[in-house]
């Protein structure tokens, strides 16, 4: 294998890759990256291009870039030791050869020689069939992970919730998260969809590199869901990701009907007297007190290891009988986050059970909403 | 920490002298106190008349008879023990809000911010020896010095209704003759292991290379060295301080041993249900379970078992123990005595879940503690417990006033 490519490009690419590139792993193979000459995709300019690939065989990656290919082939290499060397390059073309599975990597005053693996004991990667893509709006699934991936668990003893269940069908979406204690679910409609129909769970890492990715750029990507992997193709990368074996609890279940306190409160407001109060909260439990008045709410906390409290009061309207809730002000926090306009209402029912949060600005064919369940106060 | 008065103040053969307080026809005769004296059980107090005859702490029934034909058997009330214990804290706090309840029938006082009130530390404990006999009936041995240890020393020196003072002066003509084993701190096992270096008493612990005793032990090392000077800064705690627990756990000696895993089992749940509702009344949960088995021939087994999510809730310990259970072969081993721990603990979670299973089952246990809280321990529990239930009426060396535990389950 041989080819030329400039510093700045691949660079680019390989540091996308080592997101996926497990950091500690049993299998050697894992700690490289692939190194695959490949015929351009379709629609893309003529000419060969360079696939580079990792994983961890929950989620992998291939991106591609378009290089000056002289001679097909591939290796595999130890990824974090290959971009060292080439983050410390200087910019410029940079020529690789791959010779009984060393790779040469010259550079303007030397060059660089590495040990590799052969490519063919590198896991098989899923493979891209087009014809069960669908297409999505990159911004919507950006949005929607956004609102949600915050509130998946972490607790390995309930597997189903390590991930977002993703349901698509006709022309709405929606998706969920919930770690038992809160829950965020957002769902579209009326938007183009493109046919893409099921129902997923899938790991936070997936969404979290997807986002990372695509940022605020606005395009169709690829979305196939497959029986125990979810593909994103984006054009010059594919990630493709484990899916989280169902089934997902009934989440319908836990939404509260019966919640008739209405509390509307500024969320800046909320959200930095919420930080503030906390710094001398519980550092285990972070437990946060909102006692709700008509048009006041007192926010407070204490921390015995450090005998402090804190107290601080905001305005606010509330439509209920006094009341006072404990909550995880980190759990607050993230909610309030992720809740757009000046506005949020908190719709309550009584200190021991859910209460749900909207935001008070509506986005057109969207609905979000964050369930949280309180700390039970101390009698 | 410059000249400070501590007393230690030690109940004499507490649990006997409550009961001849009690009865006073057991005044004056040689009285043992245990446990249910038709199951199988040791002596936990006998009367100084007892003593007498040579009957100590921790004999069995059988041996005690056997020294002292005529002792009489008294079974355990730690209730009535409890009420003493408080009253005692209630009269000692008059005198300083520094005392450390040691166990049910030992503390320290310090009473070096007090002396212009009520006069020297020996003033102070001739007042509350007198006090203790007229308002209770009982006697102590007080222990008075410049700190915990050599203030301990001193109430252990006299014994009955001793009074010991340890000037700072005379520390080390005291400790240099002193038996290593007597000071509080160095149990058999190091006791041993200094004999075999040729060092017996405090006196020649205290000329021993420190750097070598500190190769030995560590940290432990460097303290060895300094008690045998007689140094000790650590402080008085006050009543109300609750030091954060490291585990929380229960043993139980069956009634008989079994070779019956089911058995076993049965008593798992119970002491797993007790674990966690002292876990819970500390607002504690915690992720390392730790089971002992004491086999018939004595013989302690244990393993321990971290998991990932933290316990609160008795069946989950239950579950966890009985996975540790089932490593060993009980049908072949027997078991004699059965432990459940918990440690690994964090303080203060009452998250409540929105999973509608797991939020009934947290409505559920926190409906089950209000009313054993009111009604007592078990007044509602598993079907399984319910039967044959079986409590080992017994004060544990971690009691103490303020935590609001009811007795017998500690």
């Amino acid at each position: 294998m041989k080819f030329v490519a400039q510093r700045s490009k691949i660079l680019e690419g390989l540091l996308n890759i080592l997101n996926v590139l497990p950091t500690r792993s049993t299998l050697p193979i894992l700690s490289n990256i692939l190194l695959e000459t490949t015929e351009a995709k379709e629609g893309k300019g003529a000419g060969s291009q360079l696939k580079i690939a990792a994983t961890d065989l929950d989620m992998s990656m291939m991106s591609y870039l378009p290089v000056a290919v002289s001679k097909k082939g591939s290796i595999t290499i130890p990824g974090k030791t290959f971009v060292d060397i080439i983050r410390e390059a200087q910019e410029g073309e940079i020529a690789f050869t791959a010779t009984d599975n060393r790779l040469e990597i010259k550079l303007e005053n030397g060059s660089y020689k590495i040990g590799g693996i052969p490519a063919a004991e590198f896991p098989k990667l899923p493979e891209v069939n087009t014809a069960r893509q669908n297409k999505v709006s990159s911004q919507d699934l950006v949005r929607m992970v956004r609102k949600t991936v915050f509130a998946i668990s972490g607790d390995e003893t309930r597997p189903a919730l390590n991930g977002a269940l993703w349901k698509a069908e006709d022309e709405s979406m929606l998706m969920v998260a919930t770690d038992g204690h809160r829950l965020a679910k957002v769902s579209m409609k009326n938007k183009k969809f493109h046919g893409l129909s099921g129902s997923v769970i899938v790991p936070p890492k997936a969404l979290n590199l997807l986002v990372k990715l695509i940022g605020d750029e606005d395009k169709d990507i690829g979305v196939i869901f497959g029986d125990n992997h979810l593909i994103f193709n984006l054009e010059d990368s594919v990630i493709s990701s484990r899916l989280i074996e169902g089934p997902y609890p009934n989440y319908e279940a836990v939404i509260p009907k019966d919640n008739d306190k209405k509390l509307i409160v500024e969320k800046e407001l909320l959200a930095s007297t919420t930080r503030r109060v906390s710094i001398l909260s519980n550092n285990f439990t972070h437990q946060i007190k909102f006692a709700v008045k008509k048009d006041k709410m007192e926010l407070s906390a204490a921390n015995t290891d450090l005998g402090g409290e804190a107290r601080e009061t905001i305005p606010c309207d509330y439509d209920g009988e006094e009341m006072e809730l404990g909550f995880n002000a980190n759990y607050v926090l993230d909610i309030l986050k992720q809740m757009d306009g000046d506005k949020v209402t908190f719709s309550l029912n009584t200190p021991v059970s859910a209460g749900m949060i909207f935001p008070r600005e509506k986005k057109e064919n969207e609905e979000y909403f964050c369930l949280i369940m309180p700390l039970r106060l101390a009698d | 920490m410059q000249n400070r008065t501590i007393l230690h103040l030690d109940m004499n053969a507490f649990f006997a002298a409550v009961e001849q307080r009690t009865n006073p026809h057991l005044k004056g005769k040689p009285v043992l106190v245990c446990g249910n004296p038709k199951g199988r059980t040791v002596i936990i107090s006998p009367s100084y008349e007892a003593r007498a005859f040579g009957v100590k702490t921790g004999m069995n029934l059988w041996e005690a008879k056997k020294l002292c034909k005529n002792s009489i058997l008294v079974e355990c009330n730690p209730a009535n023990y409890v009420e003493v214990a408080n009253h005692l804290q209630k009269l000692f706090i008059q005198f300083t809000p520094l005392v450390e309840i040691f166990s049910i029938d030992e503390c320290f006082l310090d009473v070096s911010g007090c002396q212009r009130l009520f006069g020297s530390g020996r003033d102070i404990a001739l007042k509350i020896k007198k006090r203790v006999r007229e308002e209770l009936d009982i006697t102590c041995s007080v222990g008075i010095g410049p700190n915990k240890l050599l203030a301990k020393l001193g109430s252990h020196l006299k014994k009955p209704d001793g009074l010991v003072i340890i000037e700072p002066e005379k520390i080390q003509q005291v400790l240099e003759n002193l038996p290593i084993q007597e000071l509080c701190g160095i149990g058999p096992r190091i006791t041993e292991k200094l004999n075999k270096l040729g060092v017996y008493t405090c006196g020649q612990l205290a000329r021993y290379p420190v750097e070598i005793l500190q190769r030995m032990y560590g940290i432990v090392g460097l303290h060895l060295h300094d008690i045998a000077w007689g140094v000790d800064d650590s402080p008085v705690m006050p009543y109300d301080y609750v030091e954060p627990a490291k585990s929380v756990g229960h043993s139980f000696t069956l009634p008989k041993d079994t070779f019956d895993r089911e058995v076993a089992k049965k008593y798992l749940l119970q002491l797993s249900e007790q674990v966690a509702r002292r876990l819970r009344k500390g607002n504690y949960k915690g992720k390392t379970v730790h089971l002992i088995i004491r086999i018939p021939d004595f013989t302690t087994l244990g393993q321990q078992v971290t998991i990932r999510k933290f316990l609160d809730e008795g069946v989950e310990i239950y579950h966890t123990a009985v996975k540790i259970l089932d490593k060993f072969n009980v049908e072949a081993i027997g078991v004699r005595l059965l432990g459940v721990s918990v440690s690994n603990l964090i303080c203060g979670s009452s998250q409540l879940s929105l999973m509608p299973e797991e939020n009934r089952r947290q409505c559920l246990i926190y409906a089950m503690d209000k009313i054993n809280d009111k009604y007592g321990e078990f007044s509602v529990t598993w079907g399984r417990l319910v039967s044959g239930f079986k409590q080992n009426n017994i004060i544990s060396p971690a009691w103490r006033p303020h935590k609001n535990i009811r007795f017998g389950y500690n």
